[in-house]
């Protein structure tokens, strides 16, 4: 049998195929074969404490009768921020004809210093379902007058071409997936200001995804600390000196592992729960991790006509180097956002307390 | 079949077992067409051109290859937009084209409002045939009135019968460019857009002034017939085409006090029509029935309906056409020919063509007589040129040789380019009168 490799059996998982995995039964899939019972695997979203708190802070953020207009979702990698503003764009599906609420957008990357708005608007409208991209022409109003360009798929007649669609298709958030891919190179002001510019030309919500690198980045840039929410998808760590937040931590973590493993597609099903403490360390409390560390052991599994054997785990988890590079990043993340004094209130918590009872002291 | 096969259509068993396919979505955007219900009601056009502009493509585009896709009609052989743009036909109803052009759009977008967007749904009851009018027209006042978002043109202004606005009482104007031909815009760039001129793209066609003249109470009245009439077909009403011919027998039997063929005299029509539409030979046409409906003082959507109320008649007169001259293109092209002639009759067939405007291959095939003739002049002047050209160049070769005689001098290239600054080497139109000179000059004895 061909060895089932984990990059490509979990490629281009679309939202309608997760959709169709949710509603199997228990038997349906153990009845797959192998390669979809990986898949079906691997579709699986599980909601746990951190991002359910991110996307309570996101949807209550959302809407027409909010002045936020740009919006930062930043994390370690594998948090599920690519996952959260999917199931976001799921809840804003909208069933009237031609309207796409929400379009979720990957930058492109080209690997030079230019950034290609082209390229991006091009990604923009085929992920509005726009169709004739080639043939978009751009017009404009002048002094009484409508000018239309003859030249066609250029950059003016690209970005007249989003604007409209966002207006027609009534988009209420355009989520830009890796935007560090443009925001790396080039101009970053300018580049910021065409993004703010789109989103005011349409009324249009930009929901900007990216590493932790992303936060440094956004703020720097004066209209989106003023006009904009920065909103932190962490991970669950057991190495804090607050053992009660350790403690709640490794539970959730727990669960989390219980949630995947009760939708394990095979007959005999490892025990992982009682190992939750050293899978967290292994992971680094980062649930994308966990689940492709899981993913891996089922395809080793698998392979092995559905037997579990001792051995797997070693060979499924990621080598102490992968992690250890990881670790870096998140960790010289973390303290960035401590030094940023990132999500804590601008006036000292006593001091709070004390206007609190002086307001009420007032009206008294 | 190996595993990983097998797997794989396996797989591709559960693919399809499990997955639900959903219906397709239609691409376009939603775009609501205007005035729906309304005697203002857009034409399919109107909104063919906003969903263009909305989607930043140009109309040529949308149809060939964008509404391609939704309908077995190819749409390429309509030749490009501004051909169709200017025939007020297919808003009105044609059927080939008005019904394709609807069922695309509506596949396209999911909008069925489209459908009503048309006369087309009057095809039976009335006669639809040369009910359109060739000509763009507009009302200045209405154009002027609305915000850029919101223009858009009225199936009402491209029927024949209408002459003036319902809503503003003024006649309607010419839609055509006022600017100079140097300042309009070349057919890559133009816009097309109801309410703008697509030639300059001047919004509301304020390019070309326009004198507001009051509509006559006549004109006024057929408006608004023809804008009940367009509010109720807009609407979604439909008619009965079996009873239409007891209907008009009902009229006509009204106007002429019992004698239905009396009518026709007053009405100001044919009483061999009359008796076709009376008994169901053929359908009426738009502009009788309001002659019929002005004499009787009905609402035309009225008598559609059936519900036939009296009110004051009105002074509409049906005027047949007037004769077309026996004179076709051909005739025209032919005059036009002969008169350039007349000034200049040595002309080749481009020339004229040039001279007449028209292509040289429609002068070569559908003139077949006059372009040989053409052709005959044209050869025979240039071999007269040509023998006058080498007559000239002979003689004056001549006078330079005898002036070099005369001198002492050989008749050689560089002292004929000395004496006269003639180049008379190889490739000149000299050459061969230099030639004849020097043999000549060789014969002589010595």
């Amino acid at each position: 049998m061909k060895k089932l490799d984990f990059s490509e059996v979990v490629r281009h998982i679309t939202y309608e195929e997760r959709l169709i995995y949710s509603r199997l039964t228990r038997e349906q899939v153990l009845a797959l074969p192998d390669r979809q019972k990986i898949r079906y695997f691997f579709s699986l979203r599980v909601k746990h404490r951190l991002r359910d708190a991110a996307e309570d802070r996101l949807a209550h953020l959302l809407g027409p009768n909010t002045d936020t207009g740009i919006f930062t979702l930043f994390g370690p990698t594998g948090s599920g921020k690519t996952a959260l503003a999917e199931t976001l764009g799921a809840l804003m599906k909208s069933t009237d004809l031609g309207q796409r609420p929400f379009i979720f957008v990957s930058a492109p990357a080209f690997g030079t210093a230019k950034v290609s708005w082209t390229g991006f608007f091009r990604s923009v409208l085929e992920a509005g379902d726009e169709p004739m991209i080639d043939e978009k022409r751009a017009w404009s109003l002048v002094n009484g007058y409508l000018l239309g360009s003859g030249r066609r798929a250029d950059l003016p007649a690209f970005r007249n071409a989003v604007c409209h669609m966002l207006k027609n298709r009534s988009t209420q958030l355009l989520a830009i997936d890796e935007i560090l891919h443009i925001l790396r190179f080039g101009d970053f002001a300018a580049i910021m200001d065409t993004l703010k510019s789109l989103s005011d030309a349409v009324t249009c919500q930009l929901l900007l995804i990216g590493p932790y690198e992303l936060f440094d980045m956004v703020t720097s840039y004066g209209q989106v600390i003023r006009r904009g929410e920065m909103i932190y998808l962490g991970r669950y760590r057991c190495d804090r000196e607050d053992k009660e937040k350790n403690k709640i931590d490794l539970k959730e973590y727990g669960k989390i592992i219980g949630k995947l493993m009760n939708q394990w597609p095979v007959e005999s099903r490892p025990n992982f729960e009682v190992v939750a403490i050293d899978l967290l360390e292994a992971t680094l409390g980062v649930v994308g991790l966990l689940k492709e560390f899981l993913t891996r052991c089922l395809i080793l599994q698998t392979e092995n006509n559905g037997v579990w054997k001792s051995g797997f785990i070693s060979e499924a988890l990621k080598k102490a180097h992968s992690i250890n590079k990881i670790r870096e990043e998140i960790e010289a993340g973390e303290a960035m956002l401590i030094r940023a004094h990132f999500d804590e209130p601008v006036i000292k918590p006593a001091r709070l307390q004390e206007i609190e009872s002086l307001i009420v002291r007032a009206n008294e | 079949m190996n595993a990983a096969s097998s797997d794989r259509a396996q797989s591709e068993i559960v693919d399809r077992s499990v997955m639900v396919r959903r219906a397709p979505d239609p691409n376009f955007y939603a775009l609501v067409p205007l005035g729906i219900g309304d005697g203002s009601c857009e034409s399919p056009v109107s909104y063919l051109c906003r969903l263009a502009l909305e989607h930043c493509v140009s109309v040529d585009d949308l149809v060939n290859e964008g509404l391609v896709h939704y309908s077995p009609t190819n749409f390429r052989i309509w030749r490009h937009c501004s051909a169709w743009m200017k025939d007020g036909a297919i808003n009105v109803f044609a059927k080939k084209r008005t019904v394709a052009l609807r069922d695309a759009l509506v596949t396209a977008t999911g909008i069925q409002a489209i459908g009503q967007l048309s006369l087309a749904s009057l095809d039976g009851v009335i006669d639809l045939a040369g009910m359109s009018t060739a000509p763009r027209r507009h009302c200045p006042l209405c154009y002027q009135a609305a915000d850029f978002g919101r223009l858009f043109r009225p199936v009402l202004w491209d029927l024949k019968a209408v002459n003036c606005c319902p809503i503003h009482a003024v006649q309607l104007v010419s839609s055509d460019c006022g600017q100079v031909a140097d300042k309009r815009r070349s057919r890559w760039h133009r816009v097309h857009m109801p309410g703008v001129c697509s030639e300059c793209g001047a919004i509301a066609y304020a390019c070309k002034p326009h004198s507001h003249i009051e509509a006559s109470p006549t004109d006024l009245w057929v408006a608004r017939q023809s804008a009940m009439l367009i509010s109720a077909v807009s609407s979604g009403e439909r008619f009965d085409a079996s009873s239409m011919p007891e209907r008009i027998r009902k009229l006509a039997s009204l106007i002429g006090d019992g004698f239905p063929f009396r009518a026709a005299a007053i009405c100001g029509f044919n009483k061999a029509r009359l008796h076709d539409w009376i008994h169901g030979v053929r359908p009426i046409k738009y502009a009788p029935l309001l002659a019929l409906c002005a004499a009787s003082g009905t609402n035309a959507v009225d008598v559609l309906r059936g519900k036939m109320q009296w009110e004051e008649e009105a002074e509409f007169r049906y005027a047949p056409h007037a004769k077309r001259p026996a004179v076709n293109s051909l005739d025209e092209l032919r005059e036009k020919i002969t008169s350039v002639l007349a000034v200049q009759p040595d002309l080749s067939v481009s020339s004229v063509a040039a001279r007449v405007d028209c292509d040289r291959s429609t002068i070569m095939k559908r003139l077949p007589r006059e372009a040989a003739m053409l052709t005959m002049r044209w050869r025979s002047a240039q071999r007269a040129g040509t023998a006058k050209r080498k007559l000239e160049a002979r003689s004056m070769i001549e006078a330079v040789a005898l002036k070099l005689r005369a001198a002492g001098k050989q008749v050689t290239v560089r002292n004929v380019w000395l004496e006269s600054r003639v180049y008379v080497g190889k490739g000149s139109r000299f050459e061969e009168a230099f030639k004849l000179e020097q043999e000549e000059e060789n014969d002589q004895p010595c």
